[in-house]
């Protein structure tokens, strides 16, 4: 619920009163004038926000824990249809606060700091505490997901007990790894590396690895055995492969090509 | 029993689980008997990470069996399952064995007790 905060970013659009044929028409992908590199890097950055692998794994654990069944689909599929949706809206909301307010005034996020003030111009004095809860609610839920997702992959891979319902007593590997988990991720942090950097290379090295996660997914998605009636589409399965070839090539060109040209 | 037992597709990596279907591991390696008079015959089922680490390499699997040792987790020896133990083969492996006692959770309890379980809220 805490996360509804982010949706400061969309009503911010609507209070800056845009152009909207012109809002339609950036959401559109345009050839990038200039730094063709580093624009596929934020592309393919985007992209692994998006989808990023470590959900699969995330969502399937709970489901285990959970028991899911048949009569679970439903209910699912609207959860994935407005999780993906709201993320998507936010998104958006955040890319078109970002050229109506930074763009034109010629500044280039390269800290969160700077980020900060594209929620000042609709809400002013009330910008600066908007943003800080958004990031603030949505990055102690993806360390703590991402944390747990560890320890999920670990303790499914190498065959341990393993429950987040459990007494921390009673699956001490499984709590060992998402708290030293937290505790690298914090060094790291305190250590001074600059966290939109890092977060952005994550993001896109994320679609470098989306295949190799996503891939087995696709197989046990059409096998009848498992799914029967459940399984996958011809239509869902191209727009999946087509969706993981094209970030992992883009990924391929345009991670090193970031990486050497580094500003 | 199945009649026949396909070695990588029935059995390696498999997930373990005891009699009360609580994880032991993955089946991590097997060991042979070479006899002289008859064919190579199963005598264990390896699980642990030293049994995972030796398929990569001997050195990897010595290493973290001295810090097991060293740290006073155990002998840092894979545990090894008797074949005679095994009850079922399946999506799991079923083991009739009582897995939170065995080697196998040495590192369970080795956190258990120096870590985790120092940790206020550990048995909530």
């Amino acid at each position: 619920m805490l996360g509804l905060v982010a949706l400061s970013f969309v009503a911010g659009v609507f209070i800056l009163r845009p152009d909207w044929s012109e809002v339609a028409r950036g959401f559109v992908p345009s050839r990038p004038n200039g730094e063709a590199a580093h624009y596929g890097y934020l592309a393919v950055s985007i992209l692994g926000a998006t989808i990023s692998p470590y959900l699969l794994n995330f969502y399937s654990a709970g489901a285990i824990e959970d028991d899911w069944g048949e009569k679970d689909v439903a209910t699912n599929r609207i959860v994935s249809v407005f999780g993906m949706g709201f993320g998507s809206v936010v998104s958006m909301g955040v890319l078109a606060m970002a050229a109506l307010v930074l763009a034109p005034r010629g500044i280039r996020v390269e800290g969160y700091e700077q980020a900060a003030l594209i929620l000042t111009a609709p809400f002013g004095k009330w910008g600066l505490p908007l943003f800080a809860a958004s990031l603030a609610v949505g990055c102690f839920g993806a360390a703590l997901e991402v944390a747990l997702n560890l320890s999920y992959v670990l303790a499914q891979a190498l065959g341990w007990n393993w429950g987040e319902d459990q007494r921390p007593k009673d699956d001490a590997r499984f709590c060992t790894v998402y708290t030293v988990a937290i505790a690298i991720g914090a060094i790291l942090i305190a250590a001074g590396i600059p966290p939109l950097k890092l977060t952005m290379f994550s993001m896109a090295l994320t679609v470098l690895i989306l295949p190799l996660i996503v891939f087995p997914f696709l197989v046990i998605l059409n096998d009848p055995r498992y799914l029967r009636t459940h399984r996958n589409g011809r239509l869902s399965n191209l727009v999946v492969l087509a969706i993981l070839a094209m970030g992992a090539v883009l990924a391929l060109v345009v991670i090193p090509l970031e990486v050497v040209g580094g500003r | 029993m199945v009649d026949e037992l396909h070695l990588f597709r029935d059995l390696l990596d498999k997930q373990l689980v005891d009699g009360e279907d609580r994880p032991l591991g993955k089946a991590d390696g097997v060991v042979f008997e070479i006899r002289a008079d008859g064919p190579p015959r199963l005598v264990a089922v390896e699980v642990g990470a030293s049994a995972v680490l030796r398929r990569v390499s001997r050195r990897l699997a010595e290493a973290s069996a001295r810090i097991a040792r060293r740290l006073g987790v155990g002998s840092g020896e894979p545990l090894r399952v008797d074949p005679e133990r095994f009850v079922h083969f399946g999506k799991e492996v079923k083991v009739d064995i009582d897995a939170p006692r065995t080697a196998a959770y040495a590192w369970e309890r080795w956190l258990r007790r120096t870590l985790i379980g120092r940790i206020p809220g550990s048995d909530a």
